[in-house]
């Protein structure tokens, strides 16, 4: 089964490059969105099985997207990786505390995102 | 030149006689072109600082631009390299398939009869020439093997064009830096002039910035966040018990 990706970033080229490394590991399924509103629309509306979110976006940030889909989407339970540049203990503990499945801190390397991606869908299956 | 304010003596002596009064009455008349001074120098700065958050805007846009237009060109030569590696591999493939052939033709020169035999084993050399196809299925798969590298390559520098996004970060961080000091300059500025302008609240966030973005590549701040990650899993795992 191909699955689906969600990459949200307010950044344009973060958008472009998080897909192009998607795509360099094999998945190819992409939609993407511009900020956590959209994202959560978009989830609804035309779902996902996989959630790349970044944390700074304007409307609705990151982690208030993560808190939301955890507790409010009909998908409550679809794999969250935060990709982000912010990188203290602080914002860490809270992106874990709000249940994303794991963190990666910009710049990333496809292979640092391969990974995040196996070890989530070890513990997570989608589907 | 620099005006210099001399205090008086008997204001510093904290005399309140007439003269004492007069002579800070003095002082303060020759502080107001200084507080003048300062307040044009104040506006004249502040006024400067729209164009400058602007320009910075501007840069922002156009390193995205840029940024674009090289993720465009890294994406097309991808594909040219996908394109070319295809064909390498259907070269390969078709002359593979030729040395079998010939393989398998050569070994039916045996059963020829002896006359025809002959007459082939004359041109020995020009079919064995013919039926090494080693070299150049060797020489296909060296290239084969540069284009994977320069497809490597490609995506490195599509990686590395993250630095765009950090950097209008830290440049989004700056410009509201600049904004919140003019709109206290202009409270102070009012405050002069005898305005009765309420304290100005925070500069409204127009787009989101992480204040601490920073391009690294040695790795120390994700291994770090995998530290807490494990030990908040681990955590939760042994509450969860």
């Amino acid at each position: 089964m191909a699955i689906k990706f969600l990459v949200v970033d307010d950044s344009l080229t973060m958008r472009r490059i998080v897909i192009n490394a998607l795509k360099s590991i094999g998945y190819d399924t992409v939609i993407e969105a511009g900020d956590g509103k959209e994202a959560f629309g978009k989830l609804e509306s035309e779902g996902a099985d996989f959630l790349i979110s970044d944390w700074n976006m304007p409307e609705m940030n990151g982690l208030e997207l993560v808190k939301m889909v955890r507790s409010a989407g009909s998908k409550s339970d679809i794999p969250i990786l935060m990709v982000t540049t912010r990188g203290n203990k602080t914002d860490v503990l809270e992106a874990m505390q709000a249940r994303v499945n794991n963190y990666i801190i910009k710049p990333f390397t496809p292979q640092a995102l391969k990974e995040k991606i196996d070890q989530i869908l070890k513990t997570a299956p989608v589907g | 030149m620099t005006p210099t304010i001399e205090i008086p003596a008997a204001v510093l002596n904290g005399e309140t006689s007439k003269t004492g009064m007069r002579q800070l009455l003095t002082m303060l008349r020759s502080l107001m072109p200084v507080l003048d001074n300062i307040k044009t120098t104040v506006e004249n700065s502040s006024a400067r600082i729209p164009k400058a958050t602007e320009q910075l805007s501007t840069v922002t846009q156009a390193t995205e631009n840029a940024t674009m237009e090289i993720l465009n060109l890294v994406d097309d030569i991808g594909r040219r390299i996908g394109g070319t590696e295809e064909r390498l591999r259907s070269i390969e493939e078709d002359l593979e398939k030729k040395q079998r052939s010939i393989m398998a033709l050569m070994r039916l020169v045996g059963t020829l009869p002896a006359e025809a035999r002959n007459l082939l084993q004359q041109g020995e050399q020009d079919w064995k020439t013919l039926s090494d196809l080693t070299v150049p299925i060797a020489l296909l798969a060296d290239v084969r093997s540069n284009l994977t590298s320069m497809h490597s390559i490609t995506m490195d520098i599509a990686m590395a064009l993250q630095v765009q996004d950090i950097t209008s970060q830290q440049i989004e961080s700056v410009r509201h830096q600049i904004e919140s000091i003019r709109t206290q300059l202009a409270f102070v500025v009012g405050q002069y002039e005898g305005r009765d302008d309420e304290a100005p609240e925070a500069v409204p966030v127009t787009k989101a910035f992480d204040a601490e973005a920073e391009y690294s590549r040695d790795g120390s701040r994700q291994a770090e966040a995998d530290d807490i990650i494990a030990q908040f899993t681990r955590n939760a795992s042994v509450a969860g018990r």
